[in-house]
């Protein structure tokens, strides 16, 4: 049986009287690559933001490596590795800065943390600007240095949120090899995005989201069948009701022609 | 000397402040001391680059400035009760008092900008910090406040206190250490009130009620005759039993109640603070589904310039409203204006302006011209600062549009409609020629003052980073202001409202005035705007102007 590394059960969440979650359940395996996919809005970021102990549910049971949330989210801030959707960073530091905080504050030990930001940087290409401010950093080399930030810590969990977000191609491609070796050797990987034809090569299992209800719990291929739909995109639009494009394309550009 | 300061660091803060000693202590308040050093250190470091520039407390240079300020108000006192030879104790009580009231307004404005605002809080919720050793690392920050502004407003008291009649050497110590021991207890209780009202105040009204409570100390002192006036009717001393063990009883059961406050207000910070910091940011009451046209951006748009001065005019009355460092700047520096303008005005709103009698309405056009200066010298800052990068696909032709719809929205709300409003209240009593007059004297003087603080707004409104050391290089600019009103109202008074017809030339150059004034200020704020987004430069204009 996999051993489970995240637990949801009957999660509600609210933002003062809106509730974003209604009683979602699931759970992470150790090793498992899972997408976590839905409209905007659906809850997917707090979902993570409740992993990693920034937000408390309202009700229901959430427990990260066995530790139960919040009560033990300092611990579980250890154990886990956290790529925000929106790249915020304390822009007067240097990448080599932000790295070594954010090592030094997960207590890595410092000549292994120096050794590693070393490794990561130059595996980026941000080697020859480790020592420039993050105000001078591009979109993408700030995503970089967020997964490396997420990274150097060795984390059980990984809870990346639309990180391919500003990458150049190469990146991207990288990114997505490394998403596997990581799961490979045995660490799990939450992957959020909007992207749907990557989500569907890396991830094992697709989580989607809608409207604060967990609607698909299931691979891929599984929810391809299940549905009668080709791609994983066709199957996310019957599941949320998305309708039709063409009418709305439409309307907008009569509304910019008036 | 940065050798010997190396070495202090080195052998005594290093080993022994940062050594298992403290650590154990640390630990035993459940405080990861590694963490907390590292926090600190953090904290340090962003404020030397400019990270953290609308906190006080990482501020040096605003401290610096501020620490000199009240260092010279309290020598000012001190001269005068020394003169005085006021009894130790009451000399004592005025100057710990007067050190509870600056620190409490400061501290608690400053707790509120740190906890309520905290950009590093967003990229540390995700780091295993516990929150007690968060709590502790932001309330060294405010503890950073005390080093400077105690010794600021207690140095020179405490020297004055050993040329008292009867004076003892040991005067001055215990006067400083007294001030120190109120500092600390004014930032526990800060901290604990916060505690409290994360606790209780929903996420979204968290911002609003923290700057209603920032702004208590202020209403306070300003009330404070008020105040004596409500304690000495209920007569306390009834309401406390008569003997002496009572007494003492009911001393340690209100001493007891304040220290249960303070110390269930900081758990209650470090238990919920790092996990509701994304709701608390994220916080802000709804702004309403309605999609609402509002009349002044159409008349705006009418008159003023179109589209872009609606822009101008919608952007502007949004922002006021809702940007964070706007409303926490400018409510501390409106509420004295507005409640001591309306304490004067209860007494006087009668008067005629024209009865040769002097009245606070000869004072209102100027007060108008304050509270203009007070919200231009705010506008360039926001809190979405970064959000600027707009106004640079904007074509260049808009700005001179944008520039009047802010103008226009200033006009409007601070300029015109109060003074319709006069009209309609005072003309049934003071006679509608006189009332018109004035009103219309008022209105041209406030535009004038608008036109010259409309300069001061050299970018776009809201798209430059806090900088706290604006509010202590504000403080001169209000001094020379405030004197130059002053001698601005005695000539008004003594050469102007000494016939109609006076006034009436009077407010006629005024509106002239105002008018050539506006149109070059415009001119100058649209042109500012597109250099300050590199849209144009300083260098080209000057070239073109010489060669033109």
């Amino acid at each position: 049986m996999a051993e489970s590394i995240a637990e949801f059960e009957k999660v509600v969440f609210s933002y003062d009287r809106a509730e974003v979650l209604h009683e979602i359940s699931f759970t992470l395996n150790r090793g498992e690559v899972v997408g976590l996919l839905g409209p905007n809005g659906a809850g997917k970021s707090t979902t993570i933001k409740i992993i990693c102990g920034i937000l408390a549910a309202a009700s229901g049971r959430v427990s990260v490596c066995g530790l139960p949330m919040p009560e033990r989210s300092v611990d579980v801030k250890q154990r886990i590795g956290y790529v925000p959707e929106a790249a915020v960073l304390f822009d007067s530091l240097t990448g080599q800065e932000f790295l070594e905080l954010s090592g030094r504050l997960h207590d890595v030990d410092e000549d292994k943390l120096q050794e590693r930001i070393r490794d990561i940087l130059e595996t980026f290409n941000l080697s020859a600007d480790r020592h420039s401010r993050l105000d001078k950093y591009s979109k993408g080399m700030r995503q970089k240095i967020l997964i490396a930030a997420a990274l150097l810590h060795n984390p059980d969990l990984i809870l990346l949120d639309e990180p391919l977000s500003g990458l150049d191609v190469n990146a991207a491609i990288m990114i997505k090899d490394l998403i596997a070796a990581l799961a490979a050797g045995g660490r799990t990987i939450l992957y959020s995005s909007h992207v749907l034809d990557v989500v569907e090569k890396v991830c094992d299992r697709v989580l989607i989201i809608h409207e604060g209800r967990l609607i698909a719990d299931s691979t891929p291929a599984e929810l391809k069948s299940s549905t009668g739909q080709s791609t994983l995109e066709d199957v996310f639009r019957r599941l949320t009701n998305a309708a039709d494009v063409d009418p709305g394309v439409s309307r907008i550009v009569a509304a910019l022609r008036s | 000397m940065n050798a010997i300061r190396d070495v202090v660091t080195r052998n005594f803060v290093t080993r022994w402040f940062r050594g298992p000693a403290v650590s154990r202590l640390l630990a035993r308040f459940g405080i990861d001391s590694r963490r907390y050093w590292l926090l600190l250190d953090l904290f340090g470091e962003l404020s030397d680059r400019g990270e953290m520039l609308d906190q006080l407390g990482s501020n040096r240079l605003s401290l610096k400035m501020a620490t000199r300020i009240y260092f010279a108000f309290s020598v000012i006192m001190t001269v005068a009760l020394a003169a005085t030879q006021v009894p130790f104790a009451a000399y004592l009580g005025v100057f710990l008092l007067f050190t509870t009231l600056i620190l409490l307004s400061i501290l608690l404005l400053e707790t509120g900008n740190s906890l309520l605002n905290p950009v590093e809080a967003l990229v540390l919720a995700h780091q295993p910090i516990n929150g007690a050793t968060y709590t502790a690392a932001k309330l060294t920050h405010l503890l950073l406040i005390l080093l400077y502004l105690v010794p600021g407003l207690n140095v020179a008291p405490a020297i004055g206190a050993l040329a008292l009649r009867g004076s003892h050497w040991w005067w001055a110590p215990v006067l400083l250490l007294a001030a120190f021991g109120i500092g600390i207890t004014v930032a526990f209780c800060c901290c604990a009130t916060f505690g409290w009202l994360l606790r209780f105040i929903p996420a979204r009204r968290l911002k609003a009620t923290a700057q209603l409570v920032g702004s208590l100390p202020l209403l306070g002192m300003m009330w404070m005759s008020q105040l004596e006036k409500l304690f000495g009717r209920i007569n306390l001393r009834a309401l406390i039993p008569g003997g002496p063990m009572a007494r003492r009883g009911v001393g340690v059961a209100v001493a007891g109640l304040a220290v249960a406050g303070i110390v269930g207000g900081l758990r209650s910070l470090s238990a919920d603070f790092l996990i509701r910091v994304s709701s608390v940011t994220r916080g802000g009451a709804s702004a309403g589904a309605k999609i609402r046209r509002s009349l002044t951006g159409s008349l705006i748009a009418r008159f003023f310039g179109g589209q872009p001065a609606r822009a101008g005019s919608a952007f502007l009355s949004r922002m006021m409203l809702r940007d964070w460092h706007f409303r926490r700047q400018i409510l501390p520096m409106m509420l004295p204006l507005l409640i001591g303008l309306a304490g004067a005005a209860s007494t006087s709103w009668r008067t005629d302006p024209f009865a040769r009698h002097f009245s606070v309405m000869h004072v209102l056009p100027h007060i108008f011209g304050f509270l203009l200066l007070f919200i231009c010298s705010l506008l360039p800052y926001g809190n979405d600062y970064k959000g600027g990068w707009l106004f640079l696909t904007v074509p260049a032709s808009s700005f001179s549009g944008f520039a009047r719809g802010v103008w226009a929205t200033l006009w409007l709300r601070v300029v015109a409609i109060p003074h319709i409003i006069m009209l309609i209240a005072l003309a049934p009593i003071w006679g509608m020629v006189d009332c018109s007059l004035f009103v219309a004297y008022s209105a041209a003087v406030a535009s004038i003052y608008l036109s010259l603080v409309l300069r001061m707004v050299e970018n776009v409104p809201f798209t430059r980073q806090p900088d706290a050391s604006r509010g202590t290089a504000l403080l001169p600019i209000l001094l020379m202001g405030g004197a130059a009103a002053g001698i601005v109202v005695a000539a008004q008074f003594f050469l102007v409202f000494r016939s109609v017809w006076i006034v009436l030339a009077v407010t006629v150059a005024a509106a002239a005035g105002a008018w050539l004034l506006t149109r070059s200020s415009l001119t100058a704020f649209a042109e500012s705007m597109r250099f300050h987004l590199s849209l144009a430069s300083q260098e080209t204009g000057a070239i073109y102007k010489e060669i033109s």
